[in-house]
């Protein structure tokens, strides 16, 4: 008889002990510590990437490569702030607010890079920015380096107007900007796009 | 003699579940908390932080839902209660399911979002509970990180 009510005893203890410890709210975490904790995961989270967008020394020496291996293995060191989109296209991992002309705010890629794969190409990189404030940073690396408008025309690729640049100081190098709302050379994350893309295409001939 | 021995631990493991369920829910009308077990992980209260501010739901066995946000840094306290649904995939479109959906309680949708992920029960990799609600699926869309909270 004894026997039997310490079984019971001990079933119902069991019971109560695993009632009361579920294992997910043993993880809960103290609303007051909660900063503390957000923190603390904050800084173990992996390193995130640090720029936006390709440098002006960067799109020059891309636009050098001859074939698309010397292009993937340049891009493989920055594989940290690029991911590879598809083919012929990169796109920044640094993400953020982007508004469209009509004030509406978008969460996006600041960039995306494209290459051309074939040899024979007459170009071999193009940038677009997504933000008018990285593409001014980006453009007065360009005028640092010394490079000044030599003409501007209107460009298929971007159906809009397009500017030339270039300087002594890269004599076989040309810079091509273009503002456009098209998507450049109908390629790119989005078809049609609301908000002005700032396009940076670097030649060497 | 075996057969019998399988359906007694069959009895004896449903029994204890039933048990535990039984109990469970005492502790929880006794305590006012919720216990989390396999396959409930969602239930419970969840809260994250910003500069912004501070939001904190609830979701209860019941399926009710109680919902707090204070918007730093004047304090402004906003309380809510209604009810909460989880559903799953309607169509092929697996993007945009599974979707957690508070409602307020004149039926008003609260919040509507997608359940990218939640620590299972089991996890040894956590050392919080998290879950991470997003708009959809895709890559390239804002996530929301909540914490499980003590009650």
């Amino acid at each position: 008889m004894n026997t039997k009510i310490i079984f019971i005893k001990a079933c119902i203890l069991l019971l109560l002990f695993s009632s009361c410890g579920s294992k997910s709210n043993k993880r809960a975490v103290d609303a007051a510590d909660l900063d503390k904790v957000m923190q603390e995961d904050a800084a173990n989270a992996p390193a995130g990437p640090t720029r936006s967008t390709l440098s002006s020394d960067d799109l020059m020496q891309l636009s050098r490569c001859e074939d698309i291996s010397c292009i993937q293995l340049f891009m493989k060191e920055r594989s940290k702030d690029f991911f590879y989109t598809k083919k012929g296209e990169y796109t920044s991992l640094n993400r953020g607010m982007v508004m469209d002309s009509s004030g509406k705010e978008f969460v996006m890629p600041f960039s995306t890079v494209y290459f051309s794969s074939e040899p024979q190409a007459t170009w071999r990189i193009a940038q677009t920015v997504h933000k008018k404030d990285l593409s001014d940073l980006l453009m007065n690396e360009f005028m640092q380096k010394g490079f000044v408008l030599v003409d501007s025309f209107r460009y298929y690729a971007t159906e809009a107007q397009c500017y030339q640049f270039t300087s002594p100081q890269f004599p076989r190098t040309a810079l091509f900007y273009s503002p456009t709302y098209k998507p450049w050379h109908l390629k790119g994350l989005y078809m049609k796009p609301s908000w002005l893309g700032y396009v940076f295409e670097v030649h060497y001939e | 003699m075996r057969l019998l021995y399988i359906f007694i631990l069959v009895v004896a493991v449903s029994l204890f579940l039933f048990l535990r369920t039984c109990v469970d829910k005492k502790v929880e009308k006794v305590t006012g908390k919720d216990v989390v077990r396999e396959g409930e992980e969602m239930l419970g209260t969840w809260a994250s932080k910003s500069s912004n501010g501070y939001v904190q739901f609830r979701l209860k066995r019941d399926g009710t839902l109680e919902y707090m946000q204070i918007q730093f840094p004047a304090n402004d306290t906003i309380k809510v209660k209604g009810d909460f649904s989880i559903t799953s995939s309607t169509s092929r479109n697996m993007n945009y399911f599974p979707r957690l959906y508070g409602f307020r309680e004149n039926g008003d949708t609260l919040f509507n979002y997608y359940i990218r992920s939640v620590t299972p029960y089991n996890s040894t990799v956590s050392k919080y509970d998290n879950l991470i609600l997003s708009d959809n699926s895709l890559f390239d869309t804002v996530e929301y990180k909540f914490y499980r909270i003590k009650q």
